[in-house]
């Protein structure tokens, strides 16, 4: 079985190619508690930013539990399929809003079958059965034969559509007609630069000429704190993770001879050992570098992965100090929108495709708490993801002229 | 670009009736069904509670398998290692450097019956509401798949298991998921990222909530009462809903550079491989076949081949009125005049369809039929649907050389896959 040195997380093989296609972000589309566009998250930073929501069920479980919640969006104005509004959970509606916000690119594009959809997605949560028939089930001498009408009656007709992955993206699918190749990817922060990372392969084997690939963070249920308690992640030391609800997306092509933000390189990589999770994701990043083709110099901006567990972020940031420095330009935007799971990456990848093109970046304040704006234009960026376990992807993003 | 030749050397299985890709390709050949009724299911009164789902020999298998290897803490972990362990024993797999995924397809983890009497045991009748502090203690104290839920959680257990931690990948793609894990890990190793992948895919959901799901939408067997082992009935007149299974699939796959270094014997060979987003409705596929057969098209052209070269098809076969009706009407499209000539079986009429794993197991018996020169049979098909192409449904183990099988799972929502494995 394979051992694991140094060599192991070499510059993927085929590297080169990725490269050499030029995918480049064409649009980007945000739906979170800061906005839909990378100037309203500056803008939201800026002002100061709203504070997370008090949870609607906290309690002594979760003291002083806080989110930013989003409002179920209302696309119906631009949906022309009712069942889809109606088979779609919160999480998936996010992300529909935010392809829509990208879209734009794609209107009209003569060749549906040409186009991809990629997606990295959290778990849907199936809906509960009602409170009358959960009492029924834990009373004595119950009848199971009862119950079962009673959960079918609390089901919804097309429950069965919505509780999948795959559902959501038909739906997506549908709303653009995109018919191309598709791929849905879960549940962590790195399935979302997973489903670009594919969508870009796409493009660049030929299979598609665009790609919409996009990811939603989950809906803020009690179920998401089960899970975050069942990782570990609540137990930080600093308080409560503040998620966001929310969602990212963005529209790929292949450059075509202007500036252009690309996807220039990647690596990705699992290391359950805590002990060795600073050196596997220094390895990482350096191959990531290797396959862009640049140095730790060149990198001008780093977007990380702020909810990986405690141990997972410590290793991150030391992994980070190690290679570029200890004060390397680094940002992570929970603190305007909360942490989007696998939305993360996609918004990062939205904000690293504007700063690119417009020359600013958004970096960690080294005097203290906060982020400051700086008019620096990084020609390239790292963008970091991980999942709770120990996966890890990184991508490099590059300005290309 | 430069693309490496990948082949399969390993392979592993566990479905209702069978603890080994052998074990069940003997089942399938001898024509016994592994569909019966699910006493849980019939408990709760259900009018149709057939299924094929994991029997007690299945479970005595992995829970010994578990007790030596080493517990997961979920039934389905146990059951993906128990699986992928038969695939790596198979493969004789023992190389410290090459670069090695996983590529695990797994829809999800339902809530069962235990999750809710916790969750039911969590309410506080004088408010109203379930109290959370009391549900978190309850799941802290007990385990259950509330706090287990996580889809991921079977791949990385396997890239633990077996050191293979260069790419970890989870789809959930339906019921074409076990396909499309197959099919992503053979592009990965076909683009020079891997040497080395384990993908396929495990689902455990004949459970109440998703059996209410299926049944809502009327996608499951929903006639009177028969022998349970006749109710799956693939491309048949008489064909009316699926039955739900449960398994465990995983295939090795390598470039067939490593392959060759280390002189493993190759089973068979990946070729093509196509997945497509659909963007019609997400209650059926264009009834005339066409997305379907854009699909199989696809894998036609990726592995370079016409439709004379393929000598079998794998249908995805769910025996639903509209799955089976699209499916003939696509390779009637595709195929031309050669569709009513081309052997075709539907695996699921013996071990149903296990929604994410389904694509896995069928890919596992292909290989098998290549590797045996046998096409299995299609149980319960006997009466041939007029409104739709004529097509050669197998109803007998046919033995014949086969150099080529197409292998078709089409996800509800439209998310279709199409893979063709060739002769090693």
């Amino acid at each position: 079985m394979p051992q694991h040195t140094d060599t192991q997380l070499a510059p993927a093989a085929g590297g080169e190619a990725f490269r050499a296609a030029k995918v480049a972000v064409e649009a980007s589309g945000l739906h979170c508690a800061a906005g839909s566009t990378v100037a309203e998250l500056l803008a939201a930073w800026a002002a100061g930013g709203k504070p997370p929501a008090r949870l609607p069920f906290a309690s002594d479980w979760l003291p002083g539990a806080t989110a930013y919640l989003l409002d179920e969006p209302n696309l119906r104005s631009q949906l022309y399929d009712r069942k889809a509004v109606r088979t779609l959970d919160k999480q998936a509606l996010n992300a529909l809003a935010a392809a829509l916000a990208c879209a734009k690119p794609l209107a009209g594009f003569a060749d549906p079958a040409r186009v991809g959809l990629y997606m990295g997605m959290p778990m849907v949560e199936e809906p509960v059965p009602s409170w009358e028939t959960l009492g029924a089930l834990g009373r004595v001498g119950a009848d199971l034969a009862a119950i079962q009408h009673s959960i079918l009656g609390d089901t919804p007709p097309l429950t069965s559509l919505m509780i999948l992955n795959s559902t959501a993206a038909s739906h997506i699918a549908s709303q653009f007609g995109v018919t191309g190749t598709t791929g849905v990817f879960s549940p962590w922060a790195d399935a979302g630069l997973e489903a670009l990372i594919e969508a870009a392969w796409s493009i660049a084997e030929g299979d598609n000429d665009r790609a919409l690939a996009g990811a939603s963070a989950p809906t803020v249920t009690p179920f998401l704190y089960f899970n975050y308690e069942t990782q570990g992640l609540l137990d930080t030391g600093a308080g409560l993770p503040v998620p966001g609800e929310g969602a990212a997306f963005v529209a790929l092509r292949p450059a075509d001879g202007g500036p252009a933000a690309c996807l220039a390189g990647y690596a990705r990589g699992f290391e359950p050992d805590p002990q060795a999770a600073q050196a596997a994701r220094r390895r990482c990043m350096e191959a990531a570098l290797a396959s862009a083709g640049v140095a730790a110099a060149d990198i001008g901006w780093i977007l990380f992965d702020p909810l990986c567990g405690r141990a997972g972020v410590a290793a991150e940031r030391a992994a980070i100090a190690e290679l570029f420095g200890a004060d390397a330009p680094l940002c992570g935007w929970h603190e305007v929108c909360g942490y989007l799971g696998p939305a993360q990456p996609v918004f990062d990848v939205a904000a690293a495709a504007a700063a690119l093109l417009e020359g600013w970046r958004v970096v960690e304040n080294p005097k203290g708490q906060g982020l400051e704006r700086q008019d620096v234009a990084p020609r390239h960026v790292l963008i970091n993801a991980s999942g709770c376990r120990g996966q890890f992807v990184s991508l490099v993003m590059s300005r290309h002229e | 670009m430069a693309y490496q030749d990948v082949v399969i050397t390993g392979l592993g299985l566990t479905t209702a009736g069978a603890c080994s890709p052998r074990e069940l390709f003997e089942r399938i050949k001898a024509g016994n069904s592994s569909i019966k009724i699910n006493d849980d299911l019939a408990a709760l009164g259900f009018p149709n509670p057939v299924a094929a789902s994991l029997d007690a020999q299945a479970w005595d298998a992995v829970n010994s398998h578990a007790a030596t290897a080493g517990r997961s803490g979920t039934a389905l972990t146990d059951l993906t290692l128990f699986t992928a362990e038969q695939a790596i024993a198979e493969s004789g797999l023992d190389d410290p450097h090459c670069r090695a995924g996983v590529f695990m397809a797994s829809n999800r983890a339902p809530l069962d019956m235990s999750d809710l009497m916790r969750m039911s045991g969590a309410l506080d009748n004088a408010n109203g509401s379930v109290d959370l502090d009391r549900l978190s203690q309850a799941i802290r104290r007990k385990g259950g798949r509330l706090s287990q839920a996580r889809r991921d959680r079977s791949a990385l257990a396997l890239a633990e298991r077996f050191g293979f931690f260069d790419v970890v990948m989870t789809s959930s793609d339906a019921c074409a998921a076990g396909g499309i894990s197959i099919g992503n890990a053979y592009r990965h190793i076909r683009h020079g990222e891997l040497d080395v992948a384990i993908a396929g895919g495990s689902e455990l959901l004949c459970e109440l909530l998703p059996f209410l799901g299926f049944t809502a939408i009327g996608m499951t067997y929903d006639q009177p009462r028969l022998d349970p082992s006749t109710v799956c009935r693939p491309f048949d007149r008489d064909r009316s809903g699926l039955v739900l299974g449960e398994g465990s699939a995983f295939l090795v796959l390598e470039s067939a550079d490593h392959a060759r270094a280390r002189r493993a014997k190759p089973l068979a060979r990946i070729t093509g491989f196509a997945k497509h987003a659909e963007a019609g409705s997400v209650l059926s596929s264009a009834q005339d076949g066409s997305e379907f057969a854009r699909c199989m098209e696809s894998a036609l052209r990726d592995a370079d081949m016409g439709v004379e070269d393929i000598d079998h098809i794998n249908a995805h076969g769910t025996a639903t009125v509209c799955n089976d009706a699209c499916e003939s009407q696509a390779i009637s499209r595709v195929f031309g005049s050669r569709a009513g000539d081309i052997p075709v079986t539907a695996n699921k009429s013996v071990i149903g369809h296990a929604i994410g794993a389904g694509g896995a197991i069928e890919a596992v018996l292909s290989v098998l039929s290549l590797h045996e020169g046998v096409v299995l049979p299609t149980l319960n098909y006997e009466t041939p649907d007029q409104s739709l192409p004529s097509l050669d449904i197998v109803t007998a183990a046919r033995q014949s050389r086969l150099r080529t099988v197409m292998s078709n799972s089409f996800g509800m929502g439209g998310e279709n896959c199409s893979l063709i494995l060739a002769a090693a």
